[in-house]
C-alpha cells in the first residue's frame, strides 16, 4: 500500500504540484536553477558545472547574522546571486564558515564564474524561499520572490538595488575548493535530480531529507489533512475538500523565514546550538592567551636569570678584579 | 495540556495569595526570597544547587581582524575600529501583512503568471450515489455529480475564494415504468475562512440550469452548501446545511456532527441530520441519525439511517484514511530518494561545534573549513594585478 502511495505522491510530485522556485529566464546558459531551499539541502552545496570544472570564485565575507533567522543545527549553505559589470547573472552559495576572533561570523561565497568574469559584480544572498534578500554587510530586505524567479529584469534590479560589490572582499585560492569537493557527495532525486556535497553522514542527511517541510500543496495536504476513501462517496469528497482548505491555510515547516517552530524547546535547541559556538570560541582563546602568558613568563623568567647570570658574572669578575688589586 | 495549564494558574493564584497576605513589613526582597525559597523547597526538593568551580571567561581584549569593507548600496556609517550598519527597522520582527516591493513591474502583479500559480490550485472532485427503496413499489435510482472550483488563496489571510462549474445528473425509476432523471449545470461560488484557531466556515452557491427528462419543465435551480466547524480540546462540531431550491422538487438538509477521540487508536464520530424534501404533491421529512469509528487512524466504519414517514432506510459505509500511509510513505519516497555518489574524506556529526584555526587567524566552524587558503588578497587587488601583467 506504501509503494503505492509512493507512486502517487511521485505522480503528483512530478505533475507540477510541488513548489519549485526555477530561474526560468537569464543568462545562464544551459541551468536551469530550483533557488528553493529545502532543509536538507541546506546541509551542503549544490554541485553546479562551475563547481565541477572549478570555475569558480572563493571569497571570505562577512555572514549576516540576520540569516540565523533560518538556522538549524547542522545548516550550512544558503544561496546567493550576482550580477557582473556585463549583466550576466551568477547563481552563487554561502555556506556559514566560521568565527572572526571578536566573535562575528564568516562566511564563504562560491561564485560560479572566475574572478575576471564576477569580480567587479553585486551580490546578494537569498533567504531560504526568497523572501528577502541581504546585502554582504547585513542589511535585509523583502522582495517580490515570484518576480525574482520569473523575471530577469526584476533580479538585476533586486541586485542592483540591494546587492553589495564583492571588489574588496578577501579572495580564497582557487585550489580551496577542493577541501569541500572531499565531502561526500549524494545525488538527491526529489523535484529535479541534484548533487549535494555534505560533510555529513548518510543516515543523518536522509533524516533531514525525510522532513515535510509543507513547501507545496500536496506536502501541506501530507501533513495537515485528513483524506478518506470511503464507500460513501460524499464522504470522501468532502474529506478532501476539508483537507486541501486545511492544506491551504498551513504554515511551511522548513527552515525558511516565515516557517514556524512546533514548540520552544526547539528555540532552546537552536539558541543553545549558537551559543556552544561562542563559549568553543572563548575556550579555545583562553587557551591561546593562556599559552601565550605561559611563554611571556617563560621568557621574562629566562631574561631575569639571564640578567642575574650576568650580575653573577659580573660580581665574580669585579671580585676577581678587587682580589687581583 | 489543559489540566497543566489549570494547575500552572491555580498555583499562580495560590502565590499572589501568599504574596498578598503576607506581613506588609516584609520587603520586597525578603518577600523575593521567601519566595525563592518556597519555591526551591517545592520544586527542586531542597536539592543543593553547585556552583561551577571555574566559568570560561574571555580574558583579554582580542584586536579586531582585518575585515574587508564591503561597498554597499544602502546607508553603512564606519566608525573608527567597527561598522555601524543601519538595519532597516524591525524587519525581523514580525512579517508585515503588506510585502515591501520594489516597483518596478508595470503590469498588476495579480496578473503575472507566478501569482497566479502561488495564490490559486484547482480543486476537483467527482461521486456518484445509488439508492433502492424498500417497499412494494420498487423505486431505485443513481444521482452523480463532478464539481471543479478554481481556489483563490491569499497568503497570510484567512479568506479563501472560489469560482467553478458543476455538472449535477440523475435517473430513477419504479416498478410500474415510470422513470424521471436530470441534468444540471450551473457556476459553483465558494468561500472559506479561518475564523481563529479553532473554528472554520465553508460556503458554496451553485445557481444551475436544469434540463429535465419527460414532461418536466426544464428551469434554473439554486444550490447552496454551508459548513461551520469548531474544535474543541478533544473533540470537534461540525454544523453542516445543504439544500437545494426546483420547481417541485426541493431539499433542505441539516446535521450536527460530533466528533471524538476516545484513545489515539479509536474516534468516533456521531451524527443527526434533518432532511426535508419538497415534492409537487408532497413534503417528506426525514431524520437522519449516522454514527462512525475510526480505528488506528486508518480506517473508518460507519452507520447511517434514514427514517422518513413511510419507510426507513439503512446504509453502512466503510473507509481508509490516508494520511497516515500518506506521511509514512512520503519519508519512504524522500528515504529512496538519496543515493551517495561517493564518500568524502571530510566527514561530520551533523549539529557538531567543532572550530579549527585557519591560515587567517579566524576559527572555522565548517568542517573541512581550515583547509581553505587565503590569497591575502582583495577581488580588486588581483583584477589589477592582471591587469598590470597584460
Amino acid at each position: 500500500m506504501r509503494n503505492l502511495l509512493a507512486v502517487l505522491i511521485l505522480g503528483v510530485v512530478l505533475s507540477g504540484c510541488t513548489p519549485r522556485m526555477i530561474v526560468k529566464t537569464g543568462n545562464l546558459g544551459e541551468q536551469n536553477l530550483d533557488l528553493l531551499v529545502r532543509p536538507s539541502q541546506s546541509l551542503g552545496i549544490q554541485v553546479t558545472k562551475a563547481i565541477s570544472s572549478e570555475k569558480v570564485t572563493l571569497l571570505k565575507i562577512e555572514f549576516p547574522g540576520k540569516l540565523l533567522s533560518e538556522d538549524y543545527p547542522g545548516r550550512i549553505r544558503w544561496n546567493g546571486w550576482l550580477v557582473d559589470d556585463k549583466g550576466k547573472e551568477h547563481f552563487a552559495q554561502v555556506v556559514r564558515a566560521g568565527m572572526y576572533t571578536d566573535g562575528r561570523l564568516y562566511g564563504i561565497a562560491i561564485i560560479d564564474g572566475e574572478v575576471t568574469e564576477v569580480g567587479r559584480g553585486k551580490m546578494v544572498i537569498l533567504s531560504s524561499r526568497l523572501d528577502l534578500v541581504s546585502d554582504l554587510v547585513g542589511n535585509v530586505s523583502k522582495i517580490r520572490s515570484g518576480d525574482f524567479s520569473n523575471e530577469q529584469e526584476y533580479r538585476a534590479e533586486v541586485v542592483k538595488n540591494f546587492g553589495s560589490r564583492i571588489a574588496s572582499c578577501q579572495l580564497y585560492e582557487d585550489s580551496s575548493i577542493a577541501a569541500m569537493k572531499s565531502y561526500n557527495r549524494y545525488r538527491v532525486k526529489e523535484f529535479q535530480e541534484i548533487e549535494i556535497l555534505t560533510p555529513y553522514r548518510k543516515d543523518d542527511f536522509t533524516k533531514i531529507h525525510k522532513l515535510n517541510p509543507s513547501y507545496g500543496l500536496m506536502e501541506r495536504i501530507i501533513a495537515e489533512g485528513n483524506i478518506v476513501i470511503s464507500t460513501n462517496p460524499v464522504y470522501t469528497v468532502a474529506s478532501i475538500g476539508i483537507s486541501v482548505a486545511t492544506a491551504m491555510n498551513a504554515e511551511t515547516k522548513g527552515w525558511d523565514y516565515m516557517s514556524e517552530l512546533p514548540n520552544r524547546e526547539m528555540l532552546a535547541t537552536i539558541q543553545e546550538y549558537e551559543r556552544l559556538f561562542y563559549v568553543k570560541l572563548i575556550e579555545l582563546l583562553n587557551n591561546k592567551i593562556n599559552k601565550q602568558e605561559e611563554s611571556l613568563k617563560k621568557s621574562q623568567t629566562i631574561v631575569v636569570l639571564t640578567d642575574q647570570v650576568r650580575a653573577v658574572k659580573v660580581s665574580t669578575k669585579n671580585d676577581k678584579k678587587g682580589a687581583r688589586r | 495540556m489543559t489540566r497543566k495549564f489549570v494547575v500552572f494558574l491555580l498555583a499562580m493564584m495560590m502565590s499572589f495569595s501568599g504574596i498578598v497576605s503576607a506581613d506588609a513589613t516584609e520587603s520586597s526582597n525578603e518577600q523575593m526570597k521567601r519566595i525563592l525559597a518556597q519555591y526551591r523547597a517545592e520544586t527542586l526538593g531542597n536539592r543543593q544547587v553547585t556552583t561551577p568551580k571555574a566559568i570560561s571567561m574571555a580574558k583579554v581584549k582580542v584586536a579586531p581582524p582585518v575585515q574587508p569593507a564591503v561597498e554597499t548600496t544602502q546607508v553603512v556609517q564606519m566608525g573608527n575600529d567597527e561598522q555601524d550598519v543601519q538595519i532597516p527597522a524591525n524587519i525581523f520582527v514580525a512579517p508585515p501583512k503588506v510585502p515591501e516591493t520594489v516597483a518596478l513591474q508595470s503590469k498588476p502583479a495579480f496578473l503575472s503568471e507566478y501569482w497566479l500559480k502561488k495564490h490559486t490550485f484547482l480543486e476537483l472532485s467527482a461521486y456518484a450515489g445509488y439508492y433502492q427503496g424498500l417497499n412494494s413499489d420498487g423505486v431505485k435510482g443513481a444521482w452523480w455529480m463532478a464539481e471543479g472550483i478554481g481556489w483563490y488563496s491569499p497568503r497570510d489571510n484567512p479568506r479563501n475564494y472560489g469560482l467553478g462549474l458543476i455538472y449535477k445528473g440523475d435517473y430513477g425509476q419504479n416498478k410500474a415504468g415510470y422513470n424521471w432523471g436530470s441534468h444540471a449545470l450551473g457556476p459553483v461560488l465558494s468561500y472559506y475562512q479561518g475564523l481563529d484557531e479553532t473554528q472554520d466556515l465553508n460556503l458554496k452557491f451553485r445557481p444551475m440550469y436544469r434540463w429535465n427528462k419527460g414532461s418536466k419543465p426544464n428551469g434554473y435551480m439554486l444550490g447552496g452548501y454551508a459548513e461551520y466547524g469548531k474544535t474543541f480540546d478533544d473533540y470537534r462540531l461540525s454544523v453542516v446545511a445543504d439544500g437545494q431550491y426546483f420547481k417541485h422538487d426541493s431539499f433542505l438538509s441539516t446535521g450536527l456532527y460530533l466528533e471524538k477521540w476516545i484513545n489515539p487508536n479509536l474516534k468516533v464520530k456521531a451524527g443527526l441530520g434533518l432532511n426535508v424534501n419538497f415534492q409537487e404533491y408532497e413534503t417528506i421529512l426525514g431524520l437522519g441519525p449516522s454514527l462512525s469509528v475510526k480505528l488506528y487512524n486508518r480506517f473508518v466504519l460507519g452507520v447511517s439511517a434514514n427514517i422518513f414517514k413511510g419507510g426507513t432506510t439503512l446504509g453502512a459505509y466503510a473507509g481508509y484514511e490516508m494520511n497516515t500511509d500518506l506521511k509514512l510513505a512520503y519519508e519512504a519516497l524522500q528515504e529512496a530518494g538519496v543515493k551517495p555518489e561517493n564518500d568524502g574524506r571530510i566527514s561530520a556529526p551533523i549539529g557538531e561545534v567543532k572550530l579549527t584555526q585557519d591560515d587567517a587567524g579566524s576559527f572555522a566552524t565548517l568542517p573541512g573549513g581550515n583547509e581553505m587558503k587565503s590569497t591575502g588578497k582583495t577581488v580588486e587587488q588581483l583584477l589589477a594585478e592582471k591587469e598590470m601583467n597584460k
